[in-house]
């Protein structure tokens, strides 16, 4: 056990060096980026001298090295600065995006789990069936077909179709559940939540069904699963309780490295079903040179993805006794 | 293919094939005029008739459904129509109508038609106070009756994106201004004519110098915390502009002013440095609230609270701001503006930032509003909401160009230019890009612009005159490729500049490429990311570009053609002048225009401003494109401009709509 703790608090500290690495380049690289906040700020007809001054209020007149190693000393003690562009404290505007994007993107993972699942397994015992054979097709289309033209032909045709399904936003105004009681907003929330959901979902179908299907092939031609039949099981319990439970490893160990997916937005569904997550803000704070804004989020991708590889390390400990650390 | 295979794709094809059906559009039968009244048809029983272009409905049918009372007088062969004080009388047979006795010209006499007195629809209906729109879409005159706007109701809007700030002095970004206007006053504003009228200012008077403006600051004007507004508040907005660590982009509006007093709490003095008479139409930006905003530093401005909750003397308080979703505002009760306060009760941004899923919802009856319909969906919305929607064009005020570096070796020429204008097909353009909905621009102003000059030469599509005088401009060879070449052997050839990001600059300057082809000249065209792209502009890294201008209602011209607006001695850009346009006339004429605020005066000056324009060519003019507002019927009492609207206070939801 102490030698367990160990060695997370090893991977904690590379984690750590790794988090510095990548938080050093992607500043540097974000500075030496054509395009700076201060033009951005000012008018185009602002003279040198007026554009110098602006960038000393906010301190880009120093070398990017002093800039960086300020900024990540604000960050220590949890300060990551305010947006150049709306002038808010930048984890206010994350706080107050993250929730839609983490209540989509849970959803999602939950549905295509659910539906990857039995879709694969089934697809792997009856391998070249009717039923591998559309799945396939639909898995296949789903993830080739450009999401923003699915986007689109759904809010045509049905967005428009049906009063119940709304097509932008999350929620309508006023409806809460101080004024309207819990169904009422799961009801509405629902409303908005069909057609971003069903893109997300139809579109990312594919990998985790493609992923269950192999790995389900992979273990009903084992011996043991043999073994099992040969001696007299039933087809069901030979697929639940033996084929089943093994075919599952090497997804539990892929939920790891969802972490990062969960935290982040979609740009294509904020912007045409407008999702007030946090893909558009990102994109629109690298298009405005929002330094600040795009640091934190910098920050938190590679948080998230070393934090999902770790995880995933963990679950696999956790999952396949086969595997020791050391 | 195996039959597997088969059954899935006729699985597919069905799916898809049941989604796609929808669209089927239905074919419009015979021509046959309707009229609606607040929505509901006039039953008549002959129907509506055009004739001259006017529509004509049976006479009783249509005043008694306005609310009025009708005789017939046969001696006179007179239709007569009361409703309350209107009394308007028609002759049958005469294009001469008598509202109140006084006799007024109509396009189209009342006639006798299968054996019913038709009277024009419009005429009547807009002089009983109704208002009439005709959509040619679906053969519909709609009349919408004068009714008493009440208190009440709620408008949604559609915004693109989150405003970035709601401080006045900071904001650059359409929905950021939009919001702004609701909550904000300026010291003046337009009005529906696009005149300046006062808005905290009651008046304002110059000095015969014209360097002293005065202003009277309106009384019992009260922000919206209850504060009451005073000079020193307006003094303090223009002193945060005018401070050298403010961030934004409005200090260059005030560079003739001064210095700036309030010798009392109700006037405001502005000391200009120099004459500017464009800087009226830079007094429109919102007031902040001095007691609120002073003490904080001004490079911090916009991290100020208040900046993104503010506070205001509009007609709308601010309400809320859930970001990525919506900005709330309530009617201001104690709205000053001529007695008069706002009917809307709550205005309601939602954001959706792309432009089909607002029209989708807009479709859906989410919104209320929609700004511009994507051009491609104009008919088919116009044809299928009709009964729902309203329709109105608003034009742009500014213009698309092509810049030419003046001192180039090919465009310096100006048969050269000429050549490149004549060869476009402007008209043919506007056809093709916008539907139709745009105005080809022969000079600098738009024809909404009270500068503009309606008497330009207009440079029609005339190929053979181009190539004609390209070859006196001794580009006389044509190379095997069809590219003209001078007797130096240089080919007709350059690059043009321009952003990338957008399809519909994309389709134009490959039109526009085709056409100069034609003729002989070759284009190379490189789109770059937009700040890149401005960055070589200001740095005169570029043959020829294209790019539009937004204006102001003001008609100075001074940072777009004035030769010291160009590149100085060390090459840094001092205005827009960017292709060095450099004429002295020109210089002299837009230094007067400033140096006046007699509007007749400046008139003739732009005027002759634009007539050299015209001939210099320091621009390949090219044409704006106008928008395609829609609304839902419910919302009444909409003041228009050619631009936009104004004065929201006086909107009001349909009562009959309210609960």
């Amino acid at each position: 056990m102490l030698y367990l703790l160990g060695y997370i608090a090893r991977r904690f500290s590379q984690m750590l060096i790794l988090l510095v690495g990548i938080s050093i380049v992607s500043f540097a690289i974000m500075h030496i980026a054509p395009g700076n906040p201060v033009d951005l700020m000012t008018d185009r007809l602002a003279t040198a001298e007026e554009k110098a001054r602006i960038a000393t209020l906010y301190g880009f007149d120093q070398p990017i090295p002093v800039q960086y190693i300020r900024w990540a000393s604000q960050v220590i003690q949890g300060n990551f600065g305010r947006s150049f562009v709306t002038g808010e404290k930048v984890l206010d505007m994350i706080a107050a995006r993250l929730p839609a994007t983490l209540f989509l993107n849970f959803l999602t993972l939950i549905i295509i789990y659910a539906l990857s699942i039995p879709i694969g397994i089934i697809s792997a015992i009856k391998q070249y069936s009717w039923f591998d054979h559309v799945v396939t097709f639909y898995a296949f289309l789903g993830q080739s077909m450009p999401q923003f033209w699915l986007a689109l032909l759904l809010l045509f045709y049905v967005g428009l179709r049906f009063p119940f399904i709304q097509t932008a936003g999350m929620s309508s105004y006023g409806v809460t559940v101080a004024t309207e009681g819990l169904w009422a907003v799961l009801v509405d929330r629902s409303r908005y939540l069909i057609l971003p959901l069903t893109v997300v979902t139809f579109s990312n179908l594919a990998s985790i069904t493609r992923y269950m299907r192999a790995s389900m092939l992979d273990v009903i031609n084992q011996d043991y699963v043999r073994t099992a039949k040969a001696k007299g099981l039933a087809p069901k319990i030979v697929i639940l309780k033996h084929a089943f439970r093994n075919a599952l490893l090497p997804l539990v160990t892929m939920m790891g490295f969802e972490l990062p997916i969960l935290f982040s937005g979609s740009v294509i569904i904020e912007t045409i079903f407008a999702w007030p997550g946090v893909g558009l803000l990102s994109w629109n704070a690298v298009m405005q040179r929002d330094y600040q804004v795009i640091m934190a989020f910098n920050l938190l991708g590679a948080s998230m993805m070393v934090l999902g590889s770790f995880l995933a390390d963990m679950l696999y400990l956790v999952v396949d006794p086969r595997i020791k650390y050391n | 293919m195996s039959r597997k295979y088969i059954g899935i794709l006729v699985v597919t094809a069905l799916l898809f094939g049941s989604l796609l059906g929808s669209g089927a559009l239905p074919v419009n039968a015979a021509i046959r005029i309707a009229v609606t009244i607040d929505g509901r048809p006039l039953v008549t029983d002959v129907a509506p008739e055009i004739r001259n272009g006017r529509t004509l409905v049976p006479f009783r049918a249509i005043f008694e459904s306005l609310g009025a009372r009708v005789e017939w007088d046969e001696r006179t062969n007179t239709v007569r129509g009361t409703k309350g004080h209107i009394t308007v009388t028609l002759p049958i047979g005469q294009r001469l109508a008598y509202v109140n006795g006084a006799p007024v010209n109509i396009d189209v006499a009342p006639q006798i038609i299968s054996g019913r007195t038709m009277v024009p629809g419009r005429f009547v209906a807009e002089t009983l106070g109704s208002t009439v729109e005709w959509n040619a879409a679906t053969n519909t005159v709609a009349i919408r009756s004068l009714v008493e706007p009440r208190v009440g109701g709620e408008m949604v809007y559609a915004l693109a994106g989150d405003p970035t700030t709601l401080n006045p002095l900071l904001s650059t970004d359409s929905a950021s201004n939009f919001v702004i206007s609701m909550i904000h006053s300026g010291l003046l504003r337009t009005n529906e004519r696009l005149e300046i009228i006062g808005d905290l200012a009651e008046e304002w008077s110059v000095s015969a110098d014209n360097l002293t403006l005065t202003f009277r600051i309106r009384r019992g004007v009260m922000w919206h915390d209850g504060r009451p507004l005073t000079a020193a508040d307006i003094k303090f907005t223009y002193d945060t502009i005018m401070h050298p660590d403010y961030t934004g982009v409005r200090r260059r509006d005030f560079r003739a002013v001064r210095e700036i007093t309030t010798p009392d709490d109700h006037t405001l003095v502005m000391r200009l440095s120099e004459i500017d008479s464009s800087l009226l139409s830079k007094l429109f930006i919102g007031i902040i609230p001095r007691h609120i905003f002073q003490g904080h530093p001004v490079a911090r401005l916009r991290e100020h609270p208040n900046s993104r909750s503010p506070i205001g003397t509009g007609p709308y308080h601010f309400g809320s701001w859930l970001p990525g979703q919506q900005v709330v505002l309530n009617r201001n009760p104690n709205y000053f503006w001529a007695g008069q306060e706002p009917y809307i009760q709550r205005v309601r941004f939602r954001i959706i930032p792309d432009t089909q899923a607002q029209l989708v919802a807009l479709e859906a009856g989410q919104i209320d509003w929609m700004g511009s319909i994507p051009v491609d969906d104009i008919e088919r919305v116009r044809r299928t909401h009709a009964a729902r929607l309203q329709f109105r064009e608003v034009k742009q005020n500014g213009y698309w160009y092509i810049g030419m570096k003046q001192d180039h070796p090919i465009f310096r020429e100006l048969r050269v230019r000429q050549a490149l204008m004549y060869s476009l097909d402007r008209p043919g353009m506007v056809q093709t890009l916008f539907k139709g909905y745009g105005t080809v621009i022969h000079g600098d102003k738009p024809p909404v612009s009270w500068a503009h000059n309606p008497n330009l030469y207009t440079y029609p599509h005339n190929p053979a005159k181009a190539r004609q005088l390209l070859e006196q401009a001794g580009w006389n060879r044509i190379g095997a490729d069809g590219i003209r070449m001078n007797a130096a052997g240089q080919r007709l050839s350059f690059e043009l500049i321009s952003a990338s990001g957008d399809q519909t600059r994309e389709n134009m300057l490959n039109i526009i490429r085709n056409q100069w082809r034609a003729v002989g000249v070759d284009m190379r065209i490189e789109l770059i990311e937009i700040s890149v792209y401005f960055g070589k502009l200001d740095t005169g890294q570029f043959e020829i570009y294209q790019w539009g201008w937004n204006l102001g209602i003001d008609p100075d011209n001074f940072i777009f053609f004035h030769s010291t607006s160009g590149f100085n001695a060390e090459g840094v850009l001092m205005g827009f002048n960017d292709v060095g346009y450099s004429n002295p006339a020109v210089d002299r004429l837009i230094e007067r225009g400033r140096a006046t605020f007699n509007q007749e005066e400046r008139r003739k000056i732009y005027w002759e401003i634009q007539e050299i324009l015209n001939r210099d060519l320091p621009y390949v003019f090219l044409y704006n494109r106008n928008n395609i507002a829609a609304h839902v019927n419910r919302i009444r009492g909409i003041v228009w401009t050619e631009i936009g609207t104004t004065f929201f206070e006086k909107w009001f939801i349909d009562p009959a709509t309210l609960r």
